[in-house]
């Protein structure tokens, strides 16, 4: 079985066994979420649940044939499934996403997923060093952050091991193998310990599973962390051909860091650098990436603090600190990074830190919080942006103290609690669906964003598209005429986007095309692209897809490309003859999966809405920069970049959207409801029958 | 005849030479630089020629003494004999477990490191000196006396015979056999036990000349396959030996045989009726003569 | 009754066979025995890394491990980065690579001369596999820790870097001149073939800079990581 170990671990913490499940029934997902999402469907005895903090959830971590090899940007990325935590108005079945090395030391243990159910009676943590399976007790580590734990674990872990000639040495079914490596853990902090709905899974120093709440599934099943040690191999297909491509990979499509190209376009083709939202804190550093990557995206550095904290850890707190050092990018940059830091040993998820710390301040202003008021806290907030600020609002929220008791349930939740619908409905609290903060990417400006999100289960953070928006607008900013203009642009994605989409038109935002159905087949494509290849064959989505990069002659992206498309590294790996659309048929079972366990858990297309303020008011203030270009036709059918903010949704044509997109999907328009034909026409009968036995399965057409 | 023996005693000498020169060979080819651990193989490497040696002088010194019936005691194995299998016997023992916990084909190595493989290999050397030279003495005795060869050998007749021998013993028949001092199976056991034990020296030695000489990395390579698919033959057929001549309660006479020399005469005009007959009649000859 | 010997040859015969074999043996010796003595060769290329530049994201030793055995390992990988992501840089990341060494103990150590100089490939040191028997005392020999020589456990065999000479799943030629794996794969440029032997004194001698203006233009310094002294 090619990229496949062939073996599942199925870890039951109420009984403390352990038993092996044989991958071959759930390879027809490809792995990662699809395996995952089976996995959940066979083995949750009650998928009615809504709160991830139920002792009947069940959690799968998975890994992909990727994972372990060198597949540009693949190898190391890892996918978590399961009842979620914190969302709004319930927790649906979801999912995180998070790199480094755990995935692939999974896999060279032997073992293509991690399942976990049930709950330990006391704190345990998961010892697996290839075959061998301990359930051991978490009574020295519960308590510790993300980084103790950790050190903790690989010191457990290597004063067991014995250790030859420099190398640690671990017995395998074939002899004995051996690894210079450290043990891969993933952990919880205080944060998922008090099962704080924005607790998320750690690893090594910056990789988190953060959107989902999974750390407060762990916290509630007592599950502190899950090392893994493996000495083991991948077996590949076509050993010649996968390193071929990834050779291709960087000579036809990567950055390259001696020359890097500051015009260039694309996510494949940035160079290896640290993705900041504030100053680089020192120069001495490198630019680290997680397992196989092409080209990396944090730092790790000489100054003690602020290793792999980049992107969303460096922006949350980013513009408190600025006003706090008036400017002064250095000091800004250090209390960024160790707040950052802080988030990360503490396992505190920072999405919905940035926008809830400015409704939080919002409140504080206006007197409805602080000391002795309505909404009692004892921080100190005239000190907001600074590090002591930062240090005792990011405890609080990770031990549900002051501020953070009333947060332990999410964000949205507390609005309700504390009387604040109305900003949750009037965008104060800019969380516009499942009870998640807005990304930067609007809903009313970057549709596929918003409608792939109310479509699924949870901020969709997938990039595919987004990178029009990242390079366009910066372009504009520094007054530069776009690199690729929007006619160009528009044709180059929408050529990679067969079978769903034929025209460049789906790439067109502009007002008049919103609804359309070219703009939902892209959309449609997203989701089941981001389902299989990002999800779960664990590509990364800061690097794929790779739609355009102007590397090339022709500024056509490595997606889908013969050299490098995802497809060749999947047929390299599994021995497989898949082309890209095969991968996006799979996306689509997934969905309809997925779809299947929300439709279980209560949804209803009455409740696949955003929050009130994206019907109601329009998109006036970005999030990132004051504007939102994106490539639309104008009423001459020319193209040009147009700024897409002050518009909002409108219920009644998104609505309609709502119904040709569950038509398309094969479900009962009136209800969301998957229907009986379509899933025995994707071999889902199964799911039929179990829907049909709980009375929600969908009319048909 | 002669030519028999001169061809056995150049192989003798052959083995002498070799392990003369094997040390200084070794020194000058590779070196010793480095080496924090030495192996019995690397340093006594000599030491098994001289056992190959030692085991055709002997074998072809020693007298032996042929079988015979003494009152009620037939005297089946002689000093020779018994010194020769539990040579056989501790040497290949030790081999076949150092062999399993180095591992070979699908057998994973079950122990961990340099030292690890140092003290296994180490006892696969011990081994080797005993299997080798008990190898060679009964090689030098089978070339002398070519009838111990061929009264272990199958003949026509062995198949049924081994066949008849066990239906009787699970009582499938009430037909008894009449073996000579072999029978059936003993015969069929003995000609692949001679084959792979030949084959695991042949193959044994090739992979010691590397460590004096230049050889072809192919015979190299080749003769690693044979050694090690040898190995797995041997294991087996050393599980059935043991467990036809040492566990199975009918063959506990003969297992205490291998350590006293003698059998019952009951017991081997029961089991062997047409060996004591041609005791009996060789006997008498010698009276006459 | 007397129990005779029943062999057919009197005790002279046996004797004068063993003299004439002796005699023959000895001759032959003089030929066998091999005179030329060993001198090492240095080696014609050598693997240097910039460990200031590495991202970890240790995609030459799964490359590596692909090239050679068709499998992706971190454990049969002949290059090994070492990691601790909580440590400061430049410190944490560590690498350990074979130094292709002068005099190689590894070489010397070999009982069979499976590890060798191979002389049609730029005298790079290297294990062939159909030799080895896997009784790692090469392992043993290598001075540095980790030991630059990693056990195959399903092969029962040691192996060690062998510039790519041996690469059944390389579609180009390795080996020194032509193309080393992790050199070509690594997204950085963090990893260099050079053919002249490093310092081998230093801890630090197969360490280099190779970061250049490039690298300074995206935000990382140029500073070497040790002095030369």
């Amino acid at each position: 079985m090619f990229g496949f170990t062939g073996k599942i671990l199925h870890i039951n913490l109420t009984t403390g066994t352990s038993k092996t499940i044989p991958t071959e029934k759930y390879k027809r997902w490809g792995g990662g979420h699809g395996m995952g999402s089976a996995l959940f469907w066979d083995l949750c005895e009650d998928k009615t649940i809504t709160d991830g903090r139920d002792s009947k959830n069940v959690v799968c971590i998975a890994t992909s044939p990727f994972s372990g090899t060198n597949v540009p940007s693949a190898g190391g990325r890892c996918e978590v499934v399961g009842v979620g935590v914190g969302l709004y108005p319930v927790s649906w079945f979801t999912r995180s996403n998070f790199g480094g090395r755990f995935s692939a030391t999974m896999k060279y243990a032997g073992w293509d997923a991690i399942v976990i159910s049930g709950k330990a009676a006391q704190p345990v943590w998961l010892d697996i060093r290839n075959d061998s399976v301990n359930i051991r007790s978490a009574k020295d580590i519960w308590g510790k952050d993300t980084k103790t734990t950790q050190e903790s674990i690989w010191q457990t872990v290597e004063e067991e091991t014995e250790t030859i000639d420099g190398w640690q040495q671990l017995p395998t079914p074939k002899g004995s193998g051996y690894s210079t490596q450290k043990p891969a853990v993933l952990a919880i902090g205080p944060a998922g310990e008090n099962q704080v709905a924005t607790a998320c899974l750690v690893h090594d120093a910056g990789n988190g599973a953060g959107q989902g709440g999974f750390g407060a599934v762990w916290g509630s099943k007592n599950l502190k962390a899950i090392s893994f040690y493996g000495t083991g191999s991948v077996e590949i297909a076509d050993p010649a051909a996968l390193v071929q491509a990834r050779f291709d990979a960087k000579e036809f499509y990567a950055g390259d860091v001696d020359n890097p190209d500051a015009s260039h376009w694309g996510p494949f083709g940035k160079p290896a650098k640290p993705v900041l939202f504030c100053d680089e804190p020192s120069k001495k550093r490198r630019t680290q990436s997680c397992q196989g990557c092409i080209n990396g995206c944090r730092g790790r550095y000489d100054i003690g603090y602020g290793n792999e904290v980049s992107c969303q850890e460096t922006s949350w707190y980013s513009s408190f600190a600025q006003k706090w050092v008036k400017g002064d990018k250095q000091k800004a940059s250090a209390i960024i990074m160790r707040s950052g830091e802080l988030c990360n040993r503490l396992g505190i998820n920072t999405y919905p830190l940035g926008e809830g710390l400015h409704w939080l301040e919002h409140l504080y202003h206006e007197g409805l919080l602080g000391p002795d008021k309505a909404i009692s806290s004892s921080l100190d907030w005239e000190k907001i942006g600074s590090p002591e600020f930062a240090e005792q609002f990011l405890q609080a929220i990770a031990t549900g103290n002051d501020i953070g008791k009333d947060l332990i349930d999410g964000w949205v939740q507390a609005a309700y609690k504390w009387g604040r619908e109305e900003d949750h409905k009037t965008g104060k609290l800019q969380f516009p669906y499942w009870g998640m903060p807005e990304h930067g990417y609007d809903p009313r400006a970057e549709l596929e964003w918003g409608f792939e999100t109310i479509m699924c289960d949870r901020d969709m953070n997938s990039h595919c598209f987004n990178w029009i928006f990242w390079q366009a607008n910066i372009s504009i900013l520094f007054g530069q005429r776009p690199f690729l203009a929007a006619d160009k642009l528009a044709e180059i994605v929408t050529s990679k986007l067969a079978p769903y989409v034929d025209s460049p038109a789906a790439l067109d935002y502009s007002t008049p095309n919103m609804y359309s159905d070219d703009v939902m087949q892209l959309t449609r494509w997203h989701i089941h692209y981001s389902r299989f290849w990002k999800n779960s064959t664990l590509l990364c989505d800061f690097r794929w897809a790779d739609l355009f990069n102007t590397h090339t002659p022709d500024s056509h992206g490595a997606t889908g490309s013969e050299k490098a498309g995802e497809h060749v590294f999947w047929n390299a790996v599994t021995g497989d003859t898949m082309s890209l659309a095969d991968g996006l048929e799979i996306g689509k079972q997934i969905w309809a999966l997925d779809n299947a366990i929300w439709t279980l858990q209560g949804r209803h297309r009455d409740v696949v809405k955003f929050a009130d303020y994206i019907y109601d008011q329009p998109f006036t203030k970005g999030e990132l920069l004051p504007f939102f270009f994106w490539p639309c036709r104008d009423e001459k059918g020319e193209w040009h970049y147009q700024d897409v903010m002050r518009r909002s949704l409108d219920r009644d044509k998104f609505e309609d959207w709502k119904s040709r997109f569950y038509t398309l999907e094969g479900c009962d328009p009136e209800t969301g409801w998957p229907t009986r034909t379509s899933l025995a026409a994707m071999d889902l009968a199964f799911v039929a029958d179990e829907l049909e036995k709980n009375q929600r399965i969908g009319k048909e057409g | 005849m002669e030519n028999k023996i001169r061809v056995s005693l150049c192989m003798a000498f052959f083995f002498l030479f070799f392990s003369g020169s094997a040390q200084d060979c070794l020194a000058a080819v590779q070196g010793e630089a480095g080496r924090e651990v030495s192996f019995l193989f690397d340093t006594l490497s000599w030491l098994l020629f001289a056992a190959a040696f030692t085991g055709i002088l002997l074998g072809g010194l020693i007298p032996r003494t042929d079988p015979y019936i003494d009152k009620d005691r037939v005297w089946r194995h002689d000093l020779s004999a018994k010194f020769s299998h539990w040579t056989h016997a501790g040497g290949c023992i030790l081999l076949l477990v150092s062999a399993v916990g180095l591992g070979f084909f699908f057998l994973p190595r079950l122990v961990p490191g340099v030292s690890g493989a140092a003290w296994l290999m180490d006892l696969h050397f011990i081994g080797a000196l005993l299997f080798v030279f008990g190898g060679f003495f009964w090689a030098a005795n089978t070339i002398i006396s070519p009838y111990r060869f061929t009264e272990h050998m199958p003949d026509g007749g062995s198949l049924i015979e081994g066949l008849t021998h066990y239906a009787h013993i699970f009582k499938l028949t009430q037909k008894r056999v009449r073996p000579t001092k072999y029978n059936g199976s003993e015969r069929l056991a003995f000609v692949p036990i001679v084959l792979v034990a030949a084959l695991l020296i042949l193959t044994g030695f090739i992979k010691i000349l590397p460590r004096m000489m230049d050889i072809p990395t192919a015979l190299l390579a080749s003769s690693t396959w044979v050694h090690d698919a040898s190995a797995l033959f041997m294991l087996i057929l050393f599980f059935f030996h043991v467990l036809l001549a040492a566990v199975v309660p009918w063959s506990w006479p003969l297992l205490k045989s291998m350590f006293t020399g003698h059998v019952s005469l009951e017991f081997a005009q029961d089991e062997h009726a047409s060996w004591v007959e041609q005791l009996n009649k060789k006997d008498s000859t010698e009276e006459k003569s | 009754m007397s129990g005779k010997a029943g062999s057919t040859i009197n005790r002279r015969t046996f004797l004068k066979a063993l003299g004439a074999a002796g005699i023959a043996a000895s001759a032959g010796g003089a030929i066998l025995l091999p005179g030329n003595l060993l001198v090492m060769p240095h080696s014609e290329g050598f693997l240097v890394v910039d460990m200031g530049k590495c991202m970890g994201c240790g995609t030459c030793m799964t490359t590596c491990s692909l090239t050679h055995h068709g499998k992706a390992s971190l454990s049969l990988s002949r290059i090994q980065i070492e990691q601790n992501s909580f440590a400061n840089w430049p410190d944490d990341i560590t690498m350990s690579i074979c130094r292709q060494c002068k005099d190689a103990p590894c070489v010397s150590a070999c009982p069979v001369n499976a590890n060798h100089v191979d002389s049609e490939n730029g005298m790079v040191r290297r294990i062939d596999p159909d030799r080895c028997i896997g009784c790692m005392q090469c392992i043993a020999a290598c001075p540095y820790l980790p030991k630059r020589l990693q056990w195959d456990p399903v092969q029962r065999k040691v192996q060690k870097c062998d510039l790519c000479v041996d690469t059944p799943y390389l579609k180009e030629k390795g080996g020194p001149g032509n193309t080393q794996a992790c050199v070509k794969v690594c997204p950085v440029g963090a990893i260099a073939f050079i053919d002249k032997m490093p310092d081998q004194k230093s801890p630090h001698g197969y360490e280099v800079n190779l970061r250049g203006k490039g690298w300074e233009k995206t935000g990382g310094s140029r500073e070497d990581l040790h002095s030369k002294s």
